[in-house]
């Protein structure tokens, strides 16, 4: 396979000092958190994240090298190959992403970088350490590779990709250019992705371009009047990083193990986060069904004009 | 130079700048630890978190660390700790306490939930704690007819 670095080696230094002058406008302005605790947690699994690429990354490089000769073209390492291997490539991230928060299997791995209750840049490298053994890069990483770009050149663009979406884990900016805020994703989007509030949960998909979830109906603006709380749903109470990393994949065995049908075990493994059986849980769907019952009756109880008739 | 000696070489610059920055952010301090102000901030982090609970009568630790509720119109308890500068809370319902023990005026709760330690909480006196230790029973007993029931169905 053809070899082209990878850019978040490089990126590292720039992380570095973007979280040392964050940490320093947090200082001075209050208007960022930063808890050393949560900060190292976060930190501890990012480098867990780099360890398990380099362990467990022969899993995916030996799948991208097996299915390179089912490709239908031979695109080649051609300028415009990068380009828009970079978009097709945030393309496909939006449906990963949106994947990750609506099949439990694939959460149990993201909710990692969900976790932490603050949003700053070491937010940004909170990743999980199993990934490759989700096989999501098989459903979703096979198909640049299909078409014909090189698996160095997808694996090139991917990282670009992380590495573009490390800015916008931050409070320290408010908004954008309105022109960039309607194309590109912004720290003011992803705010809202990593917010809990019923209104933001599961919006704001997107990795690099916000046009997908504008697209595809999942784009929710940031509004001033509802500040995000992150986090989610069930808060953990923990700092540990390997209950971090492992708490979901857990929780996913219990209940497997104690589903009274295969049907019952199914959706446990592959129904949205928060599925049960008899809905004693709450799912992203059902938290927003009852913020929005709550808010009519809230409405109504404020405005009693608007009662119906009965 | 070799691609293992490089991965190496970030491996080991990434824990030494992990060292750096959490120490960093220990020294610059800038974050208040946390805790449960009052029973109405305790409340209304609980009721965000937990869709459709509303918390009733409440009870708030003397250090300030934690509280617990009741819930109107329903059987289930809440909790609200604190954990470095935030919150974090739980709807305790039939079957999430593991085990609680009261040693004087002090409640001390396990849950059945791996993301969640211990959690003790001082009250005003015995007679309050040991009011607070039956209404949790009598949840972990509805746990344990809940587990017999689906045993035997």
């Amino acid at each position: 396979m053809n070899e082209l670095p990878n850019p978040i080696y490089f990126a590292i230094p720039a992380f570095i000092a973007l979280i040392i002058a964050e940490m320093i406008h947090a200082r001075s302005t209050r208007r960022v958190n930063y808890e050393p605790s949560d900060t190292a947690a976060s930190l501890i699994m990012g480098l867990g994240n780099t360890v398990s690429g380099v362990v467990l990354g022969f899993i995916a490089i030996g799948w991208f090298v097996y299915i390179e000769r089912f490709a239908v073209f031979d695109i080649g390492f051609v300028w415009w190959a990068f380009i828009l291997a970079f978009v097709l490539d945030d393309f496909v991230y939006y449906w990963s992403h949106r994947f990750a928060h609506t099949v439990r299997w694939w959460w149990a791995d993201h909710v990692v970088h969900h976790s932490s209750q603050h949003y700053n840049l070491s937010t940004a490298l909170r990743q999980p350490w199993l990934s490759p053994l989700t096989l999501k890069f098989i459903f979703f990483g096979s198909w640049l590779v299909l078409i014909g770009f090189p698996p160095a050149m997808v694996a090139f663009v991917g990282a670009l990709n992380l590495v573009y979406q490390f800015w916008i884990h931050t409070e320290a900016v408010g908004r954008m250019p309105s022109w960039f805020e309607a194309v590109m994703n912004t720290p003011s989007h992803h705010r809202v992705h990593h917010a809990t509030n019923p209104r933001y949960l599961d919006r704001n998909y997107a990795g690099v371009f916000i046009v997908w979830d504008r697209m595809f109906g999942t784009f929710e603006p940031e509004r001033d009047d509802e500040p995000c709380r992150y986090g989610i749903v069930k808060n953990l109470g923990t700092r540990n990083p390997l209950k971090i990393c492992l708490h979901e994949w857990l929780g996913i065995i219990n209940d497997v193990r104690n589903a009274k049908s295969w049907r019952e075990a199914l959706g446990y493994w592959l129904g949205p986060p928060g599925w049960s059986p008899d809905g004693s849980r709450l799912s992203s769907k059902l938290i927003k069904q009852r913020w929005a019952e709550q808010q009519s009756r809230r409405e109504v109880g404020e405005n009693p004009a608007t009662q119906p008739a009965e | 130079m070799d691609s293992a000696l490089v991965q190496i070489l970030v491996l080991i610059i990434s824990a030494l700048a992990i060292a750096g920055l959490v120490w960093l952010n220990a020294r610059l301090g800038g974050w208040t630890p946390a805790r449960v102000e009052s029973l109405a901030a305790a409340r209304a982090v609980l009721e965000f978190d937990v869709i459709g609970f509303r918390a009733a009568q409440g009870v708030l630790a003397a250090d300030g660390r934690a509280a617990l509720f009741t819930e109107d119109g329903g059987e289930r308890l809440g909790l609200v700790t604190a954990l470095g500068d935030g919150l974090v809370s739980r709807a305790l319902g039939a079957g999430d306490v593991r085990a609680v023990d009261r040693d004087g005026a002090g409640l001390k709760l396990a849950l059945n939930d791996y993301t969640y330690p211990a959690v003790t909480l001082t009250l005003a006196d015995e007679d309050e704690a040991e009011s607070w230790r039956r209404a949790i029973e009598a949840l972990t007993a509805a746990g344990a007819r809940q587990n017999a029931v689906e045993a035997s169905a």
